[in-house]
Formats: structure tokens, C-alpha cells, sequence
């Protein structure tokens, strides 16, 4: 869905928010999701073991 | 007469000491003040660890209006955290929970890990931007409060600045080095609280002493006889009671609890019961032990929190679980015949013209004690 969103802005929006969804529930994606949007520039890399 | 006399009375000798004015147990401006003086200085306990048993538990703690959290880390440590985000002071947790990977902030979703720092803080720089230069994560992790767990009970020190607690309270710690063991607790069913309305001290200076035992135990003084007991008194740490004459609780089929290990012979019938100032209470018996946390809820009312600990764990002895049950009612029995004891101190202390009261030096040593302990915080604290 984030991908659909088309502009930057709404796909960093919703990859947020299922970034911190992952974080919290502590789902394998996370890694995948902090990785896509640090290279978007808009994330810190999440520390080893994070 | 001044405040500061009337501390002068109660750190007097106990032969002619007085005890803490009627304003420390009836006054709001004292709670407050012992709040910070005694409770926030000292190493206080506010919990049990094994509320949080496994990695993820997280457990909120309201002390003295002071938002907790106690939280099992990923290692199996378990924190004290300051329950507040650190953006605009939202409560992080409101009940216990698991945690399954970060603590959510439920209102701008900043995520912390279990050990407190800070992971995420969605949309920070603006929608869809997570960073921001001003937002330094490794400045802003969950305010970590100096904790100390001994015998499961959860200690804080919220003010940061006391000596350690091995350091504080060396001497019983040596003195109980015999039941350092682990300890299992009983169950659900040996956890109990008991609502008392009174000023949380005067269950402490009920607990430090075995002079009423005759009259308000009848039942325990039966087999725990006011002349089998001896008095504990450490200045600054602890003071209490113990008796020479321990009575295993027996079961129908004259069925008794395991020992703890490696106990010496001392303990084959010996107990003690000492206050820990300023607000646990803790008993030690060769086959269980226990711990009353005592909660200041406000000036004239405190919760006790009972939990009841073994050598086995409930699930290696099954067969014990009805002697267990026995135990509980028992020692809830006893808490129970207090209650009126605590409260009518309580009652009595809005007696405008009581002193402070008198301290027999031979039976309430112990009990001046804990007034002195109280009375030394607070000069120092006014300075």
C-alpha cells in the first residue's frame, strides 16, 4: 500500500507506520522497513540486535 | 513548641525519648515531607519481581504519586523506569502488560526497548520523516530509576543519591546470608493486600514489636510466647523481632514445608521479623518466608502487600498445597488482628493533646528505633 501511495511523502507516511507497528510487536519486518526508510533519509538505522 | 524540638524529643534515649509528633501521622504537609525526605532519599520498595517474571513483563507502579514502571529486559534484568515519555509526559503503560518488542507511546507513538532507549519517534521532522537534528534519541531514552531487588522485593531510590543498597543494609543482609536462596513463591493464593486506615509508619512500628503479642495474637502467643522473643535493633538500618521458639506449621498428616538448604541449627527454632526502614517488612522461618511491602497511599491510609515465599517451588510439591493454603490463613489471620491495633493508633493521634507517647525502654526499643531513624531523615532533610 505505501508502494501504491506513489510520492514519497505517503510512502515514508505508511512505511512509518508500519515500521512502528513492526517495532512494536517486534515482527521480523522491522529490519526491512528501518532499512527502506533510512534510505529514503527519513529513519536512524536501528542499532545490532534492534 | 517547634518542629524542631519535637525532633529533639524523639532522638532523646528512649528512656525519656517521645514519640513522633500527631502532625507526622495525621498532617498532608508531613506525608509530602517524609515523602521526599524519607521515602524518595532512602531505598523504598515498590514492588515484587516476580510481578515481571519473564522478558517483556512490563508492570506499572503509582508510588506516592510517582509513575513507575518496572520492565524485564531482553537479558532478564529487570529496570525501574520512570513511566513517562520523554516528548510531552504521556504515561507510557496503564496496566501490565507483555511487551513483545518496543513500548508504544499511545500518543505520537515513540517506541523505547525494553532497556529504555528511545528507538523510534515517528514523524518527528515531519510526516513521513522519522530524524530530526534536535531530536538526539541517545538524550532521550526513559529516565532510568536506581533499583535493587532483594529477596523479590523491588527497591528504589528515586532521589539517586543514597549509599548502595548492599551498602545500606550490609548488616542484615550478613545477618540472613544463611537464607540467601532462591525463593519460590507460593502461588496466586499466597499473595495477599490488606487496606489499613492508617499512616503507613504505624505498620511499621506495630510489626518491630512483639509487646503486644499476649493481647492482640492470642492464638500466635500460644506457641510464640512474648518471653521467647528477642529484640533486633540495628541504629539506621533495621529493627525488629525474633523468637527462640519457631513452630513449624504442621499438615494433617503431620506433613511439614522443606527446609531452605544449608540452614544452620540456629533456625531449627528460630524466627525473625524485622522492619526494614523505611517501609518492608520481612519475616525469615526455616521452611518459608515472607515480605509485606507496605504502600503509602496518603497520609492515613496504606495497602500491605503479603507474599508468601518457599524452599520448593509449588509445582515440585503439590502435595503441600493444602498446608500452603493453611499457612496463608494463618499469617493472614495474624495481619488481620493487627488491623484494629494500626488503626485506632491512627485514631488516637488526632488526640490533640497526646505527646507523642512514651516508650517503654525494655519492650519498645525497637519501635523507638524506627522513630529515631524517622526523626534523623527529617532534621537532616530541614537541615
Amino acid at each position: 500500500m505505501a508502494q501504491a501511495g506513489g510520492e514519497t511523502e505517503a510512502e515514508c507516511f505508511y512505511l512509518t507506520h508500519a515500521y512502528v507497528f513492526a517495532l512494536q510487536t517486534d515482527a521480523p519486518e522491522r529490519a526491512v522497513l528501518n532499512a527502506r526508510l533510512v534510505a529514503l533519509g527519513r529513519e536512524a538505522p536501528l542499532p545490532c540486535g534492534g | 513548641m517547634g518542629a524542631h524540638s519535637d525532633l529533639d524529643a524523639v532522638t532523646a534515649p528512649v528512656a525519656t525519648a517521645r514519640g513522633l509528633p500527631n502532625a507526622h501521622y495525621v498532617s498532608d504537609e508531613i506525608f509530602a515531607e517524609e515523602r521526599d525526605a524519607v521515602l524518595f532519599k532512602s531505598w523504598s520498595g515498590i514492588g515484587f519481581a516476580k510481578d515481571v517474571p519473564e522478558p517483556g513483563d512490563a508492570k506499572p507502579i503509582n508510588f506516592l504519586d510517582m509513575p513507575l514502571v518496572m520492565i524485564r529486559d531482553k537479558t532478564g534484568a529487570l529496570g525501574v523506569f520512570q513511566n513517562t515519555c520523554r516528548h510531552r509526559g504521556m504515561i507510557l503503560i496503564e496496566e501490565a502488560k507483555k511487551i513483545e518488542g518496543a513500548i508504544r507511546c499511545p500518543y505520537h507513538s515513540w517506541c523505547y526497548a525494553l532497556n529504555g532507549d528511545l528507538r523510534a519517534t515517528p514523524h518527528v521532522g515531519g510526516p513521513g520523516n522519522n530524524i530530526h537534528d534536535d531530536i538526539k534519541r541517545d538524550e532521550l531514552g526513559l529516565i532510568r530509576i536506581r533499583s535493587y531487588v532483594w529477596r523479590d522485593v523491588v527497591f528504589v531510590n528515586i532521589s539517586g543519591d543514597a549509599p548502595e543498597f548492599a551498602e545500606v543494609h550490609a548488616d542484615l543482609i550478613a545477618r540472613w546470608a544463611e537464607f540467601d536462596k532462591p525463593l519460590y513463591h507460593g502461588g496466586p493464593d499466597s499473595s495477599f493486600e490488606l487496606t489499613v486506615k492508617s499512616n503507613w509508619k504505624l505498620a511499621v512500628e506495630n510489626y518491630c514489636e512483639s509487646y503486644h503479642l499476649p493481647w492482640v495474637h492470642p492464638g500466635l502467643n500460644v506457641y510464640s510466647r512474648l518471653e521467647d522473643h528477642y529484640h533486633i535493633e540495628v541504629p539506621g538500618e533495621y529493627s525488629g523481632q525474633g523468637s527462640h521458639v519457631y513452630t513449624q506449621i504442621k499438615g494433617e498428616n503431620g506433613e511439614v514445608f522443606p527446609d531452605f538448604p544449608e540452614l544452620g541449627s540456629k533456625w531449627d527454632q528460630a524466627g525473625e521479623w524485622v522492619s526494614l526502614f523505611p517501609n518492608v517488612l520481612f519475616g525469615v522461618q526455616r521452611d518459608h518466608a515472607f515480605a509485606i511491602l507496605l504502600e503509602p497511599i496518603s497520609t492515613c491510609e496504606t495497602v500491605e502487600h503479603v507474599e508468601i515465599y518457599y524452599a520448593a517451588p509449588p509445582e515440585d510439591t503439590p502435595e503441600l498445597e493444602a498446608l500452603r493454603d493453611k499457612n496463608v490463613q494463618q499469617w493472614r489471620e495474624i495481619f488481620e488482628e493487627d488491623i484494629f491495633v494500626v488503626e485506632g493508633m491512627q485514631k488516637g493521634r488526632h488526640g490533640v493533646m497526646f505527646d507523642g507517647g512514651k516508650f517503654s525502654p525494655a519492650m519498645d526499643g525497637p519501635t523507638h528505633l524506627f522513630h529515631h531513624w524517622i526523626a534523623a531523615k527529617l532534621a537532616e532533610a530541614r537541615g
